[in-house]
C-alpha cells in the first residue's frame, strides 16, 4: 500500500492564561491509497480536511495514529527523502513564491545545493507540462496573475518527481477559466507522470470533474468514502443531503 | 529610490544629510579655524564675517567646532543605529523562527529592558564607565534594539507561516537558506525604517548626554556639548544655543521625514 493512515488525530489547544481550549481537528481517520490513484477530499469549512493534507504531507505534528508511507513510519522518513514523496500546493497562490526571488531561483531550490547540469532542461521541460513558458524565468512573482502563480507551483512541485501531490484548496482564489486551467493540467500531468494527486476542494463539482474517488469529511471524521457516483446516491446520512441540496442551488 | 524624489518632505531631508555628511567628511578643508584653538580677545563675538557663526567663552569659533562636531552626530548616529538593527534583528529573528524556550528567554528580556527608562539608563552605565564617545555609541546601540526585537519577531512569526516557507520546506531546503534568503529579505522593509528613524533618535540621545556634560568630553566638540556651554550666556551670546538647535532640528527631523517616506514606499507593494 503506497499511503495508509490508520485512526489519526489531532488536537488543537489553545492555551489560556486559565485552562485552555481544546479543538479535535482530526478525530480517528482511517484511510489508504493505492500508487498511482487520485481523489478528491471535499467537507465544509473546519472539517479538518486541511489538517488532515498537512498531516500527510509532514508539515504538522499529529497526537495519535499512523501514518506510514510504503509501510515505514512518516516520522522515520528525513525531508530529503520525503520531499521525493510528497509535494504540497497551496491554496494561496500570491503567497506561494517568495516575492523576493526571482522564479529561476525559486524553481532551482527543488535541486538542492547541487544543482545538476541538466536542472535548467529539467525545468523547462516541467514548465511545459505546466502550460509556461521558458522565459517566465527571469520575472518575479508579482508579474503574474494568480492562475500562472499557481501553475508555477505546479512545475515546482514537479521538479522533485513526486509520487503524491497535495494540492490544498488549489484553486480556491482563481477565476472559474484559470480553475478548470488548473484541472486540466491536473489531469494531463496525472496522465504523463503516473503521479497520485489528492485533491482537496470545496468545490463539489469541480471535486467530482477531477477523480473517481471521492472523500467526504465532516468534523474531523471521514463519514464517505467511495466513487464519486456512488458518493451522493446514499440519502440516509444528512450531512450528505445537506450537501446535495446545497449543490443543487 | 525614484519615489523618494517624489516625496518633497524626504527629498529635502537626503539633501540635508547629504550635506551634513559632507561637512563631516571634509569638515578640516571647511572649517575656517582649528576647532579647539582660542583667541581670547575675541570672546563671546556675534556672527561677523570673521566668524560667521560668532565665537564661544573661550573665543573658539563656533562655525568650525560646528563642523567638526558633526562628525562626531553622524559617527554616533549611524554606529548606535548599525548595533541597534544587529541586535534587534538578530534576536528578533532567533526568537521568531524559532520559537519555544529561545522566544520565552528573549522576550522577557526585552520586557525587562523595556521596563528601564532607557536614557536613564544610559546616565547610569556613562556614570560608571569612561564618559567618551565610544562608550556613548555602543551604550545607546545596546539599549535601543527592543522596539526593533519585538518588530521583527512579529514580522518573522507571520512569515513563517506562508506558503512559500512552507513549499520551500517541502523542497527540502537548508535551515540556513529559509533563514536568510526566504525570511530575512521579507522582514528587512520595517528593519530599514526603523534604522532611519533610529539615526536620528541616536543624534537626540548623544546631544542630550552632552547637554549634561556626560557625552563627549573637551576639547571634542559635538552639537550638543555646545549648546550645553551655550546656557551659561544665552542672554548674552544667543548665537552659541541658537545655531547648533537648529543643527539638531534639522538633522534628526530629516532622519524622520526620511524613515517615514521608506515606510510608505516599502510597506505595500509586498505582495502584490
Amino acid at each position: 500500500m503506497f499511503l495508509e493512515v490508520k485512526n489519526l488525530s489531532k488536537t488543537y489547544t489553545d492555551k489560556k492564561f486559565f485552562g485552555e481550549n481544546k479543538f479535535n481537528a482530526l478525530d480517528g481517520v482511517d484511510f489508504s491509497m493505492k500508487d498511482g490513484e487520485s481523489l478528491s477530499v471535499i467537507g465544509g469549512s473546519g472539517s479538518g480536511k486541511t489538517t488532515f493534507g498537512r498531516i500527510i504531507s509532514k508539515l504538522l505534528d499529529f497526537d495519535g495514529g499512523s501514518v506510514k508511507y510504503y509501510g515505514k513510519d512518516i516520522k522515520s522518513y528525513n525531508i530529503t527523502e520525503f520531499s521525493g514523496i510528497v509535494q504540497m500546493i497551496f491554496q494561496n497562490p500570491y503567497a506561494s513564491l517568495n516575492p523576493k526571488l526571482k522564479i529561476r531561483s525559486s524553481l532551482l531550490e527543488a535541486f538542492g545545493a547541487g544543482a545538476p547540469s541538466n536542472a535548467e532542461d529539467i525545468i523547462e521541460k516541467t514548465l511545459e507540462s505546466a502550460g509556461l513558458e521558458k522565459k517566465i524565468l527571469d520575472n518575479f512573482p508579482h508579474q503574474f496573475s494568480g492562475g500562472q502563480r499557481q501553475r508555477i507551483a505546479v512545475a515546482r512541485a514537479l521538479i522533485k518527481k513526486p509520487k503524491l501531490i497535495v494540492a490544498d484548496e488549489p484553486f480556491a482564489s482563481l477565476d472559474v477559466y484559470s480553475q478548470n486551467n488548473i484541472t486540466e493540467i491536473f489531469k494531463s500531468v496525472r496522465k504523463n507522470t503516473g503521479v497520485s494527486i489528492i485533491l482537496i476542494t470545496h468545490d463539489i463539482a469541480a471535486a467530482i470533474k477531477f477523480a473517481d474517488r471521492m472523500i467526504i469529511m465532516n468534523e474531523g471524521k471521514i463519514i464517505k468514502d467511495d466513487s464519486s457516483e456512488n458518493v451522493f446516491k446514499e440519502k440516509e446520512n444528512a450531512y450528505i443531503t445537506d450537501l446535495l441540496a446545497a449543490m443543487e442551488i | 529610490m525614484n519615489k523618494i524624489f517624489k516625496n518633497k518632505a524626504a527629498f529635502a531631508g537626503v539633501v540635508f544629510i547629504a550635506a551634513v555628511v559632507f561637512i563631516a567628511v571634509f569638515a578640516p578643508f571647511i572649517a575656517p579655524y582649528e576647532p579647539a584653538s582660542q583667541d581670547l580677545s575675541v570672546r563671546l563675538a556675534a556672527p561677523s564675517a570673521a566668524h560667521i557663526l560668532g565665537t564661544d567663552d573661550l573665543g573658539r569659533d563656533v562655525f568650525s567646532r560646528m563642523v567638526y562636531g558633526a562628525r562626531v552626530s553622524m559617527a554616533v548616529g549611524f554606529f548606535a543605529a548599525l548595533l541597534t538593527v544587529l541586535i534587534g534583528t538578530l534576536l528578533g529573528m532567533v526568537s521568531g523562527y524559532f520559537g519555544g524556550i529561545a522566544d520565552s528567554v528573549i522576550m522577557r528580556f526585552t520586557d525587562i529592558m523595556l521596563c528601564f527608562p532607557t536614557f536613564f539608563l544610559i546616565l547610569l552605565v556613562i556614570a560608571f564607565f569612561e564618559p567618551n564617545i565610544y562608550n556613548v555609541m555602543l551604550v545607546i546601540g545596546l539599549t535601543s534594539w527592543t522596539g526593533l526585537a519585538r518588530i521583527v519577531r512579529a514580522e518573522v512569526l507571520s512569515i513563517r507561516e506562508r506558503e512559500f516557507v512552507l513549499a520551500s520546506k517541502m523542497l527540502a531546503v537548508s535551515k540556513s537558506r529559509l533563514f536568510f534568503i526566504h525570511i530575512l529579505p521579507n522582514v528587512i522593509s520595517p528593519i530599514i525604517v526603523y534604522a532611519a528613524i533610529g539615526i536620528g533618535g541616536a543624534i537626540l540621545t548623544e546631544s542630550g548626554l552632552s547637554f549634561l556634560g556626560l557625552g563627549v568630553q573637551p576639547p571634542m566638540s559635538s552639537w550638543g556639548q555646545i549648546l550645553m556651554q551655550g546656557k551659561d550666556y544665552i542672554y548674552a551670546a544667543w548665537w552659541l544655543s541658537l545655531f547648533p538647535g537648529i543643527v539638531i532640528l534639522f538633522t534628526v527631523l530629516s532622519f524622520n521625514l526620511i524613515g517615514e517616506a521608506l515606510r510608505d514606499i516599502l510597506d505595500p507593494k509586498e505582495y502584490s
